[in-house]
């Protein structure tokens, strides 16, 4: 009885700060719309935005790092996740195939890029958030390499491709290329750079695999 | 006579300030030091000048840095001049040549690359040096996919312009991320797994290709 009833205020307690990071995450959207980057932004003008107290946001975390960190770590997941359709598939697939897949990862990340992009570059300074951010870049990359040596036993991906390092360039490719180039694009233009990812994919990955080229 | 002596004089002491602060930052940068860390009495005793001598040359550790910035960068694009004025279908060797001196010239200069990225992140206007630097690789290698197609050697399907952006900050991004840390060995499978990729990517499907 005791355990249960010191368990449970723990999980509210937690679930109260995953929900108000939520709250506040918005809040810096907001603020890197209106053109403040994260790096300049401090904590008052953040808690201004949301409309709580500072002393709210102090019990919950340690700066905004802290809360980046807390948001990322939710979300990392989800994108992870998010690519599943990709790395699973084990036919000798078609380009439309790969365009589909690729589209579905790529959609998942797409409303989050401006946060990502604030994450990936307080990486450089917040040794927490780096590792949290390698963690998904390794995990990502571990997937992709998977699907490319399944795809070269079974002869429809190009045996002279490094699993490892290759699907390391593309991972970087999909998280630079993104976060660069994907911040305030239009809907059509997202269509045709995801069409322009699929056909780099297809050519370094499939299209010179033994099974497919014609003799 | 005497004037214009001193002038020249006084032009050449600039210049080597100017390279003793670079080679100093860059020795503090590859012993492991971040550059936002670095104090201006570690650079200045490290170049063996004074406070002084350095203020009268730079205005901030931001200049200093990105006088580093564009030096390093001038290098990296110079490096891979030849590739976008390649008039006939280049062979994979050759390619894969190209890819390893620009992946050598970034490995050396790593120190100074690495700080131009963690700074970027928060000075505008080191982060314009290297946009700068991205802005005008995406425009030489899309007008050699543009011309590659022309003339036969590059893939048709290609959108010239989106593939030259996903391709360069592919590049950027992994030179630094891959390659710049990477010991001899490792470097070597990261720079041909980058050359075989940018190969397959852009030559290997095209229709004047030779296969091998």
């Amino acid at each position: 009885l005791t355990r249960s009833l010191t368990r449970r205020p723990a999980v509210d307690r937690e679930a109260r700060r995953e929900e108000f990071a939520a709250q506040l995450v918005t809040a810096v959207e907001e603020l890197l719309r209106d053109g403040l980057s994260f790096s300049a932004m401090t904590v008052d003008q953040l808690v201004a935005k949301a409309g709580v107290s500072r002393s709210k946001f102090y019990v919950h975390f340690r700066d905004k790092h802290d809360l980046l960190h807390t948001w990322f770590v939710q979300v990392a997941r989800e994108l992870h996740a998010g690519s599943q359709r990709w790395w699973s598939s084990t036919g000798a697939e078609d380009r439309d195939a790969l365009r589909v897949a690729i589209g579905e990862a790529l959609s998942t990340y797409r409303p989050k890029i401006p946060l990502l992009a604030a994450t990936f570059d307080a990486a450089t300074l917040d040794d927490r958030i780096a590792e949290e951010t390698q963690g998904l870049i390794d995990r990502t990359i571990a997937s992709l390499a998977k699907h490319i040596r399944a795809g070269q036993s079974r002869g429809w991906i190009d045996p002279g491709v490094l699993p490892t390092e290759t699907a390391a360039w593309i991972v970087w490719m999909a998280e630079r290329g993104q976060a660069q180039m994907f911040q305030e694009i239009t809907d059509r233009e997202w269509e045709r750079m995801v069409d322009s990812c699929t056909d780099i994919v297809w050519n370094m990955l499939y299209a010179t695999a033994p099974g497919r080229v014609p003799p | 006579m005497a004037t214009r002596a001193n002038r020249r004089t006084r032009s050449e002491r600039r210049d080597e300030i100017r390279r003793q602060l670079l080679a100093a930052a860059e020795q503090l940068l590859e012993s492991g030091h971040r550059y936002s860390e670095l104090t201006i009495d570690q650079l200045v005793r490290q170049a063996g000048i004074s406070r002084a001598t350095f203020w009268a040359y730079f205005e901030t550790k931001g200049d200093l840095l990105r006088a580093l910035a564009e030096d390093v960068i001038g290098q990296l694009l110079h490096s891979a001049e030849p590739w976008w004025h390649l008039a006939q279908a280049p062979t994979e060797d050759a390619i894969a040549a190209t890819i390893v001196r620009i992946a050598e010239m970034y490995h050396a200069n790593r120190a100074v690359m690495a700080a131009v990225v963690e700074v970027s992140s928060y000075d505008e206007s080191v982060k314009q040096a290297l946009d700068g630097l991205v802005q005008g690789t995406i425009a030489g290698l899309t007008e050699h996919i543009a011309d590659g197609q022309s003339r036969g050697f590059v893939d048709p399907q290609l959108d010239p312009r989106r593939t030259a952006a996903w391709l360069v900050w592919m590049s950027e991004r992994g030179l630094y991320r891959l390659v710049g840390p990477s010991g001899p060995q490792k470097r070597r499978r990261y720079v041909g797994a980058l050359a075989h990729s940018l190969w397959n990517a852009l030559y290997a499907t095209a229709p004047g290709q030779v296969r091998n």
